[in-house]
């Protein structure tokens, strides 16, 4: 018998899940990823009294409501597009400071949904394979096809440059 | 494989990166002022609460009759089944449907072939708001005829029609049966007068003449005061009041 998650947990459920889920907002490309983030939280705390389950369930759980929370935000931004008086930058925005791997953001949104869904499971929020199955309805086989599809597509997309690339961008930051 | 081991690397780093402090207060104290849900006890006592309500109010309208028929008839047999007892619903239950009857097309059935024409027509059974096939006809062609449903009439019903819708005996264009009036011995909207001719012949009296008198003034006498002086006697007459002619 699991124990319930009370709500006085919610915060440290924040604490460590917020930052996997906000890597898998910006891996899948949600518009507006910091609010949605702030949102997805929300329905946890209001779900949590009724959530029973251990620490992986509550992982597949929290991701579960993130997945509904990016389909919701799609399917808002397509009705109502966002409009704004602010004035048209000269300059390319750049990304904001700490805002992830834009190269690879960039390079896992050329991948079909599907193989981006199992790779972004699997390797952002650290599913073992079995949950990204269930979460995606999906047998293991499956699950494995795609994300091997997915991590050679990748690694065309980034080529060598990319990859040495990220290498020494890690060896800095080492 | 070490460029894939790579790749994970970096998307696992993605997944690693931390939230900005000041976001991540926005969200906690967001978080912390949400309300309270309600607790599944005190969703049970609400919904509990509102069945039992809804229970003892349709049972207290049933026992009122105040139901719909259907849902009358409905509650009838459900509560009597739990010993509450709760009256039917409100339909016709004349004499003539020889006791209680749950429908009218349970009445029809229960009767011998020959009579369901006749007891098809009858009000046994039917809602008391239903009305009667009466009702409708109107005498304008609106609605069902009063003999409709009612079967073929026979040889005595026929001539009863006839000396029923006949106003003297030596009128010889009244024999046929359409022109007879309904059957039971209803009378004719103008007595004595066959229908179509009731509907044609008009009586035109002639116009009397009023003759008004002229207002007549009514002569007041004008009063007068007697006095007594010993064995005389003297009447005077009041003056006549200013202005008058």
């Amino acid at each position: 018998m699991t124990k319930p998650v009370s709500r006085r947990d919610a915060g440290d459920v924040y604490r460590s899940l917020a930052p996997a889920v906000l890597g898998y907002l910006r891996a899948e490309r949600a518009p507006d990823p910091d609010d949605l983030l702030g949102e997805v939280f929300l329905h946890v705390v209001k779900a949590l009294p009724r959530f029973r389950g251990d620490d992986a369930a509550l992982r597949r759980w929290v991701f579960t409501i993130a997945h509904h929370r990016i389909v919701d935000a799609r399917r808002r931004s397509s009705r109502r597009p966002r409009t704004t008086d602010a004035p048209v930058p000269d300059a390319a925005a750049t990304e904001p400071a700490g805002a992830g791997d834009p190269d690879l953001i960039d390079a896992l949104a050329c991948l079909t949904a599907e193989q981006r869904e199992v790779v972004v499971l699997r390797f952002v929020v650290d599913l073992p394979i079995e949950a990204v199955a269930k979460m995606t309805r999906r047998s293991p086989g499956a699950v494995k096809s795609l994300q091997h599809r997915a991590l050679d597509a990748l690694a065309e997309q980034l080529g060598p440059a990319g990859i040495d690339g990220a290498r020494l961008a890690q060896s800095r930051t080492a | 494989m070490n460029d894939n081991e790579d790749l994970t690397n970096r998307l696992h780093d993605l997944g690693q990166q931390p939230v900005d402090p000041a976001v991540a207060a926005r969200h906690l104290s967001a978080m912390s002022q949400l309300p309270a849900r309600r607790m599944l006890t005190q969703r049970l006592r609400i919904v509990g609460a509102f069945a039992v309500g809804l229970l003892v109010g349709t049972t207290g309208l049933a026992t009122a009759g105040a139901l719909p028929d259907g849902v009358q008839e409905v509650a009838h047999d459900t509560l009597g089944k739990v010993g509450l007892d709760v009256p039917r619903g409100d339909r016709y239950q004349g004499a003539e449907c020889g006791g209680e009857v749950k429908n009218h097309g349970q009445y029809v059935r229960s009767q011998p072939k020959e009579n369901r024409a006749e007891a098809a027509a009858s009000r046994c059974g039917k809602p008391v708001q239903a009305g009667t096939d009466n009702d409708k006809a109107d005498g304008n062609g609106c609605g069902k005829p009063p003999w409709a449903g009612r079967g073929k009439p026979t040889q005595a019903e026929k001539d009863a029609r006839k000396t029923a819708c006949v106003p003297d005996a030596g009128d010889a264009d009244q024999g046929s049966d359409k022109d007879a009036g309904p059957a039971g011995g209803e009378a004719p909207a103008v007595a004595g007068v066959p229908d179509d001719e009731a509907s044609t012949t008009t009586t035109t009296v002639p116009p009397t003449t009023t003759t008004t008198a002229p207002p007549t003034t009514p002569t007041t006498a004008p009063p007068t005061t007697t006095t007594t002086l010993g064995d005389t006697t003297t009447t005077t007459a009041d003056p006549t009041p200013d202005g008058a002619p």
